[in-house]
């Protein structure tokens, strides 16, 4: 298990997602590069030749439709018709606004009226919402099912000498989609991405981490690391999304699809882990795994790797193939890295935001940092912003920064100087380029003797207390304190009756190794875990304290 | 019917059945994240013998809202 820098991996440059198709379609036709299951329990595989094909000509159905110079919102649940339709707008330089279908109809009308979008293609589930908006906005809706018929009238468009799609050029450096970030940061803003800030992210992405099999689509598509990471870069190395229609099918999925590589959010990753250990539970065999672990971990240590053989038959409800996870999209408790090692599987945590296309950073295969977010992308630099002891704002230039907010030029002059965006983040690089992220500069504590605090590089330590299941670091009076809400059924099973003379007594062991100023001067214990946004971010607000 | 969807949700969550009343909430109260969400609704499906797609998952903050989407959609 090397863990030693070692030259890029090799991988076709790619400038724009319409050259993505084409090389894939020229390289491996034949190859499947999308999958998934019909109602009907059938496998449909679409290979990259059938999938050039499709986009095509649903692409000239659309152009002689007269959607072509205009914005076009889509929304729908992950799938492939949302895939084909949104490569067909992408493709024809359509400017596509992939919309969070969880979002209120309101939200979803303000923001497809905010981007001067024309027209909404919808999958069935949201046929009531996507007629609301037609008579309320006046705009055009599809129905993405319609693709087949579209397919067939746009097959035969080009074969009388419709060739208009297919001849356009394709605009790499203006803006190709809008993606509306979540607003845990305030009002909802449109990003702009080009052709060439995905490409380009992508590509350079795969320069850092390589894919070595198939994968299953987990994230939704609507965000930027579903979509490149979850997507584009699985295709440029040639290999299939099985695409996952529902959360409800995981399990099912992963014994059937057997993955080698998933793209994963910190709480998928971590119900992966948990049900590792449940099923071994339910089998009566988690002591035996526990066992291994130690045993494999001291093996481990004399330079013998047996993890694979070991530990097979416990990661088989993952399919038994995975050996890579990748991680991103919320920050993630190093632990679960650890665990994931122990058993034989890689997890990369990397790092990235939807300004920046996403990538900015990730672990590599056989090079990585336990508690780093992975080295950045050669695609982009990384300044640390008004530095203190190295540690600043994460600032990012490169071919991967957006062209600013869809109507916003104050919001995006405050985060875009110099070509330098600002990400808000607060973070450091060591001497190997590997880049440690320590908080949010809007949630950096002052305290009143002008010393600054992250809370994020608290809690994380704070986690690492097994009776701690989630904690959330404030303020309190000009001192630092931590509400915890503890894991009780790590408590009931070791016997701990006083949990919070317990976390007491590990917080001034943590204490002790930290500066005055850092250190933990009160303990909150709340009974129920605190309210998250819907991207299963904590929000950040303690009823303890002045936050 | 509320009884059962209560024995349901007390396998993913420490709160006692004792303590679930309908306006209970299953993020803030019972600590349930969107992934327990979804398995509890199989639990539903298969107790109930009744389809629920999962557009009306992200609808359910109480155990309220789950007795009554149940109730109008049950044969």
């Amino acid at each position: 298990m090397m863990n030693t820098p070692y030259p890029l991996y090799e991988i076709k440059r790619v400038t724009n997602l319409r050259q993505l198709i084409d090389y894939r379609a020229d390289e491996s036709a034949s190859a499947v590069a999308f999958e998934y299951e019909t109602n009907k329990g059938i496998t449909e595989k679409i290979t990259f030749s059938e999938l050039k094909y499709q986009i095509n000509a649903l692409g000239t159905a659309f152009y002689n439709l007269g959607l072509r110079n205009c914005h076009v919102a889509i929304l729908g649940e992950n799938s492939y018709d949302w895939l084909l339709n949104f490569f067909a707008l992408v493709c024809g330089n359509i400017v596509t606004v992939p919309l969070d279908r969880e979002l209120p109809v309101q939200t979803l009308k303000n923001m497809i009226k905010n981007s001067n979008c024309s027209a909404l293609i919808f999958s069935d589930t949201y046929t009531d919402i996507a007629e609301q908006l037609e008579n309320e906005l006046g705009i055009i809706i599809i129905n993405m099912r319609d693709a087949e018929k579209l397919i067939k009238k746009g097959a035969s468009l080009i074969s009388e000498g419709y060739n208009e799609y297919l001849n356009h050029n394709i605009d790499e450096s203006s803006v190709v989609i809008i993606v509306y970030t979540s607003g845990t940061t305030g009002t909802s803003k449109g990003v702009m991405l080009s052709h060439s800030n995905l490409a380009y992210d992508t590509y350079s992405s795969c320069c850092n981490c390589k894919i070595a099999g198939n994968t299953v689509l987990l994230l939704p598509l609507h965000h930027t690391f579903g979509l490149v990471a979850g997507v584009f870069m699985v295709m440029l190395y040639g290999y299939t999304v099985h695409i996952n229609l529902s959360l409800r099918q995981l399990m099912s999925d992963l014994i059937k699809v057997k993955p080698k590589i998933l793209f994963l959010v910190p709480l998928l990753a971590e119900t992966l882990y948990k049900n590792i250990w449940k099923i071994a539970e339910q089998n009566g065999t988690d002591k035996t795994l526990a066992d291994m672990i130690t045993k494999s971990n001291k093996l481990l240590a004399d330079g013998i790797d047996n993890r694979k053989q070991l530990f097979q038959s416990f990661i088989s409800p993952l399919g038994g193939n995975l050996d890579t996870i990748v991680c991103g999209g919320a920050p993630l408790n190093s632990k679960y890295i650890r665990n994931f090692r122990e058993l034989g599987i890689n997890l990369l945590n990397g790092y990235g935001i939807t300004e920046c296309s996403p990538v900015i950073s990730v672990n590599r295969n056989n090079y990585y940092k336990d508690g780093s977010v992975g080295q950045v992308i050669n695609v982009c630099s990384v300044m640390i912003d008004n530095p203190n002891n190295g540690t600043g704002e994460i600032c990012v230039k490169g071919l991967n920064v957006m062209l600013g907010y869809y109507h916003m030029e104050d919001e995006t002059a405050k985060v875009l100087e110099n070509g330098w965006f600002h990400t808000g983040d607060i973070g450091y690089l060591d001497e190997e380029n590997f880049l440690f992220i320590t908080g949010r500069i809007k949630n950096t504590i002052i305290l009143n003797n002008g010393e600054n605090v992250s809370p994020e590089e608290l809690e994380e330590i704070l986690q690492d207390i097994p009776i701690v299941n989630e904690v959330i670091v404030f303020e309190d009076n000009g001192k630092i304190a931590a509400e915890i809400f503890p894991d009780l059924s790590y408590a009931e099973k070791n016997k701990i009756t006083d949990i919070l003379a317990e976390l007491k007594v590990q917080i001034k062991h943590i204490n002790d190794n930290l500066p005055k100023f850092k250190q933990i001067n009160s303990v909150y214990l709340r009974d129920s875990e605190f309210e998250k946004t819907t991207t299963k971010k904590i929000k950040r607000k303690s009823k303890y304290g002045n936050n | 019917m509320f009884n059962k969807v209560c024995e349901i949700l007390a396998n993913f969550t420490e709160v006692d059945i004792s303590e679930m009343m309908p306006n209970t909430d299953l993020l803030n109260d019972l600590g349930m994240n969107s992934l327990d969400t979804i398995d509890a609704v199989v639990m539903f499906e298969n107790e109930f013998e009744i389809e629920i797609p999962d557009r009306q998952i992200s609808d359910f903050h109480t155990i309220a809202d789950i007795v009554r989407y149940i109730e109008a959609n049950k044969n």
